[in-house]
């Protein structure tokens, strides 16, 4: 059965907002947290790089979470009104 | 006017002069952001390479140095090895070079907006060898021949010194005569540490060299290198950056004691000047500081503004920049104290 598409707001770092204009959250449709990253990356193409790595996955030292609650499976199930925040792991320094 | 873009571990900062003695300082610009290097386009606009430890390595372009603007479609490979970090940018007539870690160029042909690997270097036969150093593995460096177009050299660490005769299809390793920082057991032609070159643009085979394993120079481009250490304070010859004011042919160089230490032998902190292309090497004037100053100058943060007058500038890791306006007869430093200094580019002279 797949998935329903629902509007979900994505946070994203300060210093990724100051790239595109300084607007940290985005209303995207998907079904899953990955497919609100993609979502994401598709209205803002320039933070594709710094979000995914050369090998399609998502980047060593960032985290995303779901709900406030991470890190999160890509492949999670969102409802109507989720919250995904993209945060830099302690890991990175 | 001249402009310095000044990159540092925590955004970049835009230093301009009418006079060279008062300065107006702008920033931090990609606050936050460590600036690796700055440069300009071939069309004019300014351009910044900003690297983060979670969000990676992108390039960001400026027509007036106050508002930036990521490149969408910067350098980057294409799976299975990582563009860490953006380290050079080296105009050759209409086309734009990037040196970058993991180590490899990329060629922009239509004004930085666009980029293509360098894939004679990048797929070097000897690839399967090269191992980074303390500083990575990177391309840190790119030297043109004004007189050729076909002749590049780059400057990769932990493998040495290359150089292209047919445009980039292919390249040969140029590092005779160089001490071998850690040589490999296969392949005796890679291992060499080079830390910066720096060429005279009237004839291109004069090369000078900071290595990890001292200071060379080169007089048939790269074919031979001598070692050029004679006044030099540190028996290792050990430091990063080399720049050259190619109008009277005076060449810079901050010296440190050794790789396991990287600061001034004794905290006595300057910069040293050679006036005869090498043969010899003495304190570059005066200016510096009285007491002990335990920091360095990284591979990046030197340039010249090349002006009769003898514009020379560095930052340290302590965050001072330097400034001589008089070929290093004197030195001051800019009213500031910066983030660690990773570069200090001349943008315009």
């Amino acid at each position: 059965m797949t998935a329903e598409v629902v509007s979900v707001t994505v946070t994203i770092p300060t210093m990724l907002a100051q790239l595109i204009g300084g607007a940290r959250r985005h209303q995207v449709a998907a079904s899953t947290v990955a497919g609100a990253v993609a979502a994401l990356i598709s209205e803002q193409r320039l933070l594709g790089v710094h979000i995914i790595d050369e090998s399609g996955d998502v980047r060593r030292h960032v985290r995303v979470f779901h709900n406030d609650v991470g890190p999160a499976s890509l492949d999670t199930t969102l409802t109507q009104g989720d919250t995904v925040t993209i945060i830099q792991a302690v890991s990175g320094g | 006017m001249v402009t310095l873009g000044i990159g540092t571990a925590k955004g970049a900062w835009i230093v301009s002069s009418a006079d060279r003695q008062s300065w107006e300082i702008s920033g931090p610009h990609l606050k936050g952001w460590e600036v690796t290097t700055l440069g300009r386009a071939p069309g004019g606009d300014y351009l910044l390479s900003a690297v983060s430890p979670w969000y990676g390595a992108a390039l960001h372009r400026s027509s007036d140095l106050s508002r930036w603007q990521q490149i969408v479609e910067g350098p980057a490979y294409a799976q299975d090895r990582e563009l860490s970090r953006i380290w050079t940018l080296q105009i050759v007539g209409d086309a734009l070079y990037a040196g970058v870690a993991e180590a490899g160029m990329f060629v922009s042909r239509d004004d930085g907006r666009t980029w293509s690997p360098m894939t004679g270097l990048n797929e070097h036969e000897t690839r399967a060898g090269w191992e980074p150093g303390a500083g990575g593995l990177m391309a840190h460096r790119i030297l043109d021949d004004p007189t050729n177009p076909d002749r590049m050299w780059c400057a990769i660490s932990a493998v040495g010194v290359l150089r292209t005769d047919d445009g980039g299809e292919t390249w040969q390793l140029k590092n005779a005569g160089v001490v071998c920082a850690a040589a490999d057991g296969e392949d005796p032609e890679i291992g060499y540490c080079v830390h910066s070159i720096a060429n005279d643009p009237a004839n291109p085979d004069r090369i000078w060299r900071q290595d990890h394993k001292g200071v060379y120079r080169t007089t048939d481009g790269g074919e031979q290198w001598e070692r050029i250490q004679n006044g030099l304070p540190n028996e290792s010859g050990f430091g990063f950056p080399i720049v050259r004011h190619h109008g009277t042919g005076a060449l810079f160089i901050v010296p440190l004691e050794s790789d396991e230490y990287r600061t001034p032998v004794s905290g006595a902190f300057a910069a040293y000047r050679s006036t005869d292309d090498g043969d010899s090497w003495h304190v570059s004037g005066s200016g510096w500081p009285t007491d002990m100053y335990f920091a360095g100058v990284l591979r990046d943060a030197m340039d010249c503004d090349q002006l009769d007058t003898g514009g020379v500038y560095f930052g340290t890791t302590a965050g001072t920049v330097f400034a001589s306006t008089d070929l290093g007869e004197t030195w001051a430093t800019l009213p500031a104290t910066f983030p660690r200094i990773s570069s200090v580019r001349v943008l315009d002279a």
